[in-house]
């Protein structure tokens, strides 16, 4: 096991990473919440 | 059920017992049975981590909460994303770097024994009555389906798992999980497709989302902020949020998935996928269950969907009374699906005022139709006191077993089944880690120093977790016979993590954040934290999502207020961030 703070397994960086963890967050909400009134 | 049913169910069974024996060969030590070596890439670790969170009841209650309440469950989810990245950034590297085996370990080596020793204690108890609905629900399939004895049938389907977990440690787990999972998506998938495949002619998906939609079952996100309301976006995202911080964080069902990771990177984008993926598939699930609402629109549905329940109604002293009941279910049933039809025809005509009296229409005749099930279940309730009245778990069961072809009902009820193994072997693996690592090795243990010490020490240390993992699967077993008396189970499980999930999260946060803190100041928090979340869950109606902000908030506040004003020794500053 390595305990060096590496980047991730593919390119880019860690704080690329959670940015788009956070937007894939953000662009779900908004698209549940447009299926939401869609359908209401 | 038929012959082909049979047949894939026990071969899906069995293959996941042998191949979890195989995969779990070769471990003579705690760091090979309890971290499988720490060898596992990303992928694997996400599937694990995903397997361990999706269990049984998550795929039986799940589609039966979309039926009866709508998709605003999903929101409880929001807040999961967030947590990945709070916990990919702070937690998982102090957990590699000091190398534990568990997440309690680390609380004694950043704060003191007795703090360690309390949050252990609480997961243990937590975590091994939630292992007991873990094996309850798959087993009431079974007792529900083939009239067997429902102790037996948890017996059966708990000595599975705990054959290959016990055998197999850390690695069995993760790799079974693989093909667990395989067998979840393939089952859950095509059920999906036949659902919709099943929406009588002429009715199209989009049409079946427009009826389902009018009928409130597309709800999926609510900003109405009510402290009082289960599900809501706000309670999702901020009571989700700790919710998953203290599961992910601090339960080691689930830290245990992480730290067999071969590197800090490969376990932080495990845990990062999870949050990417997490919310969609819990957006099919909910979709099925909306997808099986219409389709009981179309088709009359029974009127209570536990057939155990409805046959001692019908065979019992009112039967009559029942069969009444029955027969204005079934009228009522055809009034709604005419409605439902209006609502079609005038949504496919563009007709504004036509579509609006229609979907006035389907409302009464389903307002109609709750009435008289409300009946039913006062009728089976006057029959029998201790009855279920709660049906909400048989609807997804009751769909499948009648409504879907011959080898499709037994590939869902393999799906199942793997989610539950795959749950409940993550949960007894968890279990046993604490027993041996933060109970056994830290009270009872000691290692000599003579030559082979060590390595004799290592296999008896195996041998002390093979027999927690045996006696934690027979612990569940037990709690499982209890089970039946709960209500949803999904929401029984989440209600009991979250009576303890609060504070054991403000414990790894102060440890984490707040370096002033020492250890007795955060013992003292924790159990004034544990009191006030149980006085919240019996004086207030407060949503049970709120006590895990409540049991966080007393201990990181109590904490600091002694630190403040008493006397705390020097915090250790040890792997703090």
């Amino acid at each position: 096991m390595s305990n060096r703070d590496e980047g991730p397994p593919f390119r880019g960086s860690w704080p690329l990473l959670y940015a788009i963890v956070f937007l894939n967050l953000v662009a779900l909400i908004a698209l549940f919440t447009w299926f939401t009134h869609a359908f209401e | 059920m038929s012959g082909l049913d049979w047949f894939i169910l026990a071969a899906a069974l069995a293959g996941i017992v042998a191949y979890g024996v195989w995969r779990g060969r070769g471990s003579h030590d705690l760091g090979g049975y309890l971290l499988a070596d720490r060898k596992m890439r990303w992928p694997t670790i996400t599937i694990s981590i995903m397997a361990t969170q999706a269990s049984a009841i998550t795929f039986l209650s799940t589609p039966g909460q979309a039926y009866a309440d709508g998709m605003r469950f999903l929101q409880f989810y929001f807040g999961l994303p967030l947590a990945m990245i709070v916990l990919a950034a702070t937690a998982v590297p102090i957990y590699h770097r000091l190398k534990v085996y568990t997440a309690y370990e680390y609380l004694e080596r950043r704060f003191d024994t007795k703090t360690r020793t309390l949050a252990a204690s609480l997961f243990l108890v937590q975590r091994g009555l939630a292992a007991g609905l873990t094996i309850y629900a798959p087993a009431l399939i079974l007792s529900v389906l083939l009239g067997w004895n429902l102790m037996l049938t948890n017996l059966a389907l708990g000595a599975l798992v705990v054959i290959y977990t016990a055998s197999g440690g850390a690695k069995a787990v993760g790799y079974t999980q693989t093909l667990q999972m395989l067998i979840i998506f393939l089952g859950f998938g095509t059920a999906l497709v036949f659902i919709l495949n099943s929406l009588p002619e002429g009715i199209s998906l989009l049409d079946a989302a427009v009826v389902a939609g009018k009928m409130g079952k597309l709800n999926a996100v609510d900003f109405s902020f009510d402290l009082t309301s289960r599900y809501n976006f706000w309670s999702g995202l901020i009571g989700g949020f700790f919710v998953a911080l203290s599961y992910f964080g601090t339960d080691q069902s689930q830290v245990g998935r992480y730290l067999t990771g071969r590197s800090i990177a490969e376990s932080r984008t495990g845990l990062l996928a999870n949050g990417m993926v997490k919310i969609p598939m819990q957006f099919a699930i909910l979709f099925l269950g909306a997808m099986v609402f219409v389709f009981y629109l179309f088709a009359a549905p029974p009127v209570f969907f536990n057939p155990v329940e409805v046959n001692r109604m019908r065979a019992g002293a009112y039967a009559e009374e029942f069969q009444e009941v029955e027969s204005r279910y079934g009228a009522a049933s055809g009034v709604r699906q005419e409605r439902a039809r209006e609502l079609v025809k005038a949504h496919r005509e563009g007709d504004g005022a036509a579509e609006e009296r229609a979907v006035q229409g389907l409302r009464e005749a389903e307002a109609g139709t709750k009435v008289i099930r409300a009946d039913a279940v006062a009728l089976i309730r006057k029959n029998d006191p201790a009855a279920q009245t709660s049906d909400t778990n048989y609807v997804f069961l009751s769909f499948v077993l009648g409504h879907l072809p011959i080898g499709i009902v037994g590939l869902v009820l393999a799906a199942i089944f793997a989610a539950s193994m795959s749950s409940t072997s993550a949960e007894l693996n968890a279990l046993s880690s604490t027993t041996s690592v933060d109970f056994y090795k830290r009270f009872v243990e000691r290692v000599g120093t003579e030559e082979g010490a060590a390595a004799a020490a290592g296999r008896r240390e195996v041998l002390v977790s093979r027999g927690a993992t045996i006696f934690w699967g027979a612990f569940a077993i037990g709690f499982a016979e209890y089970a039946s008396r709960l209500g949803s189970l999904i929401e029984a499980v989440n209600i009991l993590g979250s009576l303890v999930y609060g504070t054991i999260l403000g414990i790894f946060l102060v440890a984490f954040y707040l370096k002033q803190v020492g250890g007795t100041a955060v013992f003292a928090a924790a159990l004034v934290a544990e009191a006030a979340v149980v006085a919240c869950f019996l004086f207030t109606d407060i949503s049970f999502l709120w006590y895990n902000v409540v049991g966080c908030l007393s201990v990181v506040g109590v904490s600091l207020l002694i630190t403040l004003f008493g006397r705390e020794t020097p915090a250790r500053e040890f792997g703090a961030l």
